[in-house]
């Protein structure tokens, strides 16, 4: 069973699916395992950990930041709010997308969100764009569905799980009342 | 008109910095941003004054936030923490107040929900009387421990609402209940439980005919015990959810009317295809009987109508007669239940009446992948065999139609007889069970007609991986691969084969590898070139072409597929092992509304089985 475990540790993360009202009330990072390369989590305050999200929404702003390396920071806008998202040169893929698309359009970007603490002491995720594509809308609206679909589960999920019960406790927030927030996305659609 | 209002409000700001703004130009952005993107106004005016802004080298300072306004009425359960709120509800109960500091406590409703309220004692505010509706103005939603609370303080205001505008009282569906309400029901008892513990006084079912739902009586509320059998008006009873199940509760402030015969609601006949859990009138055949295994059953059987079939079951109860087999009735309030997710009909004493008429019945065959636990009808072939597994069963495998392939089995008893591999059989009232997620239909009791002549193109079982791609490795697109035969390795950049080396005449193949990522689980992912060229549109001769004429050569046709496909959603089909995916079969997914309708039922907090 060692050779099992073993070949678990390489096993991608999962992208998680997380609407921009969670994500930016999200603070809690944590590492898992001790060495370097274990990789860093933040926690939803609906009880799951991510290292890596899939996220689709309205490009609205690009902005370039001065300095030698070239460095966006960009917002995408879905029903529930805005996600801000920074593409470096680390990420040459991101960058060489983004060079070419304008504001606004409908993206997909997968990334790896992190907490960073704003002048004023307040905490903000950021996503680290690991590729962003410009799509059409029907994905942007499969997105909301399918990030609707897995809050839901979430929202809804037995309660004996250990991300689930650290979540309670750090953010003090009923689960539930993340419901308004996917009624409103699901909502914003006009069939 | 609100984005000529926009318009005005950045070229002044510009104007006035000294950089005059091509008008049609800002307009034409921000009907861009608005209509074409939906995006919000706010949010519109923000990213094009930044765009400006930085053209011109400014400084734009970021708003605060804006405060809620506080005048109109909000639903209670829109409430959120921080907020200050005006509602009218309906005072559903007062706690004792255990502090000075507070007045009252207690907890107030509306159609949409319920929120506990705390009066301080400094508000000076009118006592509330428990059952009378109130206006609440300048109210502050705060929270603690998760839980969302309003507090009425001396800047609050507190009226009466006069009788004529209060709401009549409605009696909610069972299916309509969401959690968090204080409503009024009306139903029949189906089942009592004794109380398990000495804070309640009694567990009950309560069914009408949209649903069922748990009913539990408070020891506190005094209530007189309900009895199995009898309908009930419940007003003002509390709902709540724990695991997914949705429950009632009878407190002190309840009121409990026994109803008379004349005050049942009548239930009108329902299609078998279209109950649910709940109370129902139907009329049926009955297609099966079955010998009781157990004392405390009569009889098990199976109903059918035009529209489909169910199983029934009659319990040992004074006053209690089985049905004949082939006859038609008419059954008034039945109870359905769901079980294993399949429905059962309980027929309950006296309520079934003959039907003289006999009307034959063409059944109702189902497509495989349309198949529910339950009773069902098909035609398929035995597709498979399974080895035996278990001395009880005589025969287990697939079986397949046009649009797939379910689990069957055959129990060892004195009538079963087995199926011979490729036969065509037209399959009548056979019983559909699930297990792990896994549908299994058992042939026992089941009729079963062989047809000889028949043939059908069952098509093979397959997964189906639907998820976004994340990510195309290196080795997508067009490859080369060695032409040993059984061999076909992928080569290198320089043609070379890790066992067979150099090889210059050398396969085309076009594939794609990647990551397809479900939101839950990442597969490692190949798609093959009949996949490929289904999904991209692109042949592999066309890939070829592109190839060669292109300096970047193989690396122009992973662009292009890495553009075509990267960070959007697939249904995928194929074999899956662990955590790998071999997809032979692609297509991009598209917007589902049904699908959409369904979350938007399931957001609402819908009751869900």
């Amino acid at each position: 069973m060692s050779d099992d475990s073993a070949n678990r540790r390489f096993e991608r993360e999962a992208a998680k699916r997380v609407f921009a009202a969670e994500l930016r009330e999200s603070y809690h990072h944590f590492r898992e395992g001790t060495d370097d390369k274990s990789p860093t989590f933040i926690l939803l305050p609906t009880g799951e950990r991510c290292n890596r999200v899939y996220i689709a929404g309205t490009l609205t702003e690009k902005k370039k930041s001065e300095g030698e390396a070239v460095f966006y920071q960009i917002r995408v806008m879905d029903p529930t709010g805005i996600f801000f998202v920074s593409v470096g040169s680390y990420q040459p893929e991101a960058l060489h997308q983004l060079s070419s698309i304008e504001c606004p359009s409908y993206v997909s970007i997968i990334g790896k969100p992190g907490v960073f603490q704003a002048a004023d002491g307040r905490n903000l995720v950021s996503v680290r764009a690991e590729s962003i594509t410009v799509v059409d809308k029907s994905v942007v609206d499969c997105w909301i569905l399918d990030t609707a679909r897995l809050t839901l589960d979430r929202i809804e999920k037995d309660t004996d799980d250990p991300d689930h019960q650290k979540a309670m406790e750090i953010y003090q927030r009923s689960f539930e009342s993340w419901r308004p927030r996917v009624k409103e996305a699901l909502a914003s659609i006009q069939l | 008109m609100e984005l000529k209002e926009i318009a005005d409000r950045i070229s002044e700001k510009f104007a006035a910095a000294g950089h005059p703004i091509d008008r049609a130009k800002l307009e034409e952005k921000i009907i861009r941003y608005v209509e074409e993107f939906s995006v919000p106004p706010t949010e519109a005016e923000r990213a094009i004054t930044g765009d400006y802004a930085r053209q011109y080298g400014m400084e734009i300072p970021s708003p605060g936030s804006s405060r809620q306004d506080t005048g109109s009425v909000s639903l209670i359960s829109d409430i959120q923490a921080e907020q200050w709120v005006t509602i009218e509800g309906q005072v559903v109960t007062l706690i004792p107040s255990r502090s000075p500091s507070v007045a009252q406590n207690g907890v107030i409703s509306d159609s949409s929900g319920a929120i506990r309220f705390t009066v301080w004692s400094k508000a000076n505010a009118p006592v509330m009387e428990q059952g009378k509706w109130y206006r609440v103005e300048s109210a502050v939603a705060d929270e603690y421990n998760g839980q969302v609370s309003l507090k009425i303080h001396s800047g609050t205001t507190i009226t009466d609402i006069s009788p004529e505008l209060i709401p009549e009282p409605v009696i909610t569906p069972i299916s309509d209940i969401k959690p968090k309400q204080w409503i009024t029901v009306e139903g029949k008892i189906t089942t009592t439980f004794p109380p398990r513990s000495p804070s309640i006084a009694q567990t009950a079912v309560l069914a009408d005919n949209t649903g069922t739902v748990r009913v539990t009586v408070w020891a506190s509320a005094n209530a007189m015990e309900l009895e199995q059998g009898q309908w009930y008006r419940l007003e003002l009873v509390e709902t709540d959810e724990f695991n997914g199940q949705l429950s009632i509760k009878v407190h002190s402030g309840t009121k409990i009317t026994p109803l008379s015969r004349d005050e049942i609601p009548q239930v009108e006949k329902t299609p078998l295809s279209q109950v649910s859990p709940g109370i129902f009138t139907v009329e049926a055949k009955v297609v099966a009987v079955e010998r009781p295994a157990v004392d405390q059953i009569l009889q098990r059987g199976i109903l059918a109508d035009e529209t489909g079939a169910i199983k029934f079951v009659i319990r040992n109860t004074p006053g209690a007669a089985p049905l004949e087999e082939n006859q038609w009735y008419e059954i008034s309030g039945a109870v359905i239940d769901r079980f294993r997710g399949a429905l059962s009909l309980q027929v309950p004493p006296g309520s079934a009446k003959p039907v003289m008429e006999d009307r034959s019945i063409r059944p109702n065959i189902v497509p495989i992948t349309q198949v529910v636990p339950g009773v069902v009808c098909l035609r398929a072939k035995m597709f498979q065999e399974y080895e035996g597994t278990s001395d009880r069963i005589l025969q287990n495998g697939l079986l397949g139609d046009e649009t797939g392939t379910i689990r069957f089995i055959i129990w060892k008893d004195e009538d079963a007889i087995q199926l011979v591999p490729d036969m065509v059989y037209g399959i009548y009232y056979a019983s559909v069970d699930e297990f792990n997620n896994r549908l299994s239909v058992s042939l026992n009791g089941a009729t079963i007609v062989p047809d000889e002549n028949a043939t059908i193109h069952v098509k093979p079982p397959s997964e189906e991986v639907k998820g976004a791609m994340v990510h195309l490795s290196p080795g997508s697109g067009l490859i080369k691969r060695c032409p040993v035969e059984g061999c076909g390795r992928v080569l290198s950049r320089q043609n070379y084969c890790p066992v067979h080396e150099i090889q210059p005449n050398y396969v085309y193949d076009l594939r794609i590898k990647g990551w397809l990522d479900d939101g839950q689980k990442t597969y490692d992912t190949i798609i093959s070139r009949e996949g490929v060229e289904e999904l991209t549109g692109l042949s592999l001769a066309s890939a070829q072409e592109m190839a060669e004429n292109n300096p970047l050569g193989l690396d122009t046709v992973f662009y292009h597929v890495n553009e075509l496909v990267l960070g959007r959603y697939l249904v995928c089909r194929g074999k899956t092992f662990d955590n790998r995916l071999f997809a032979y079969n692609c297509e991009f997914r598209k917007f589902d509304p049904g699908m959409h309708a369904e979350l938007v039922n399931r957001a609402e907090g819908e009751a869900h089985e």
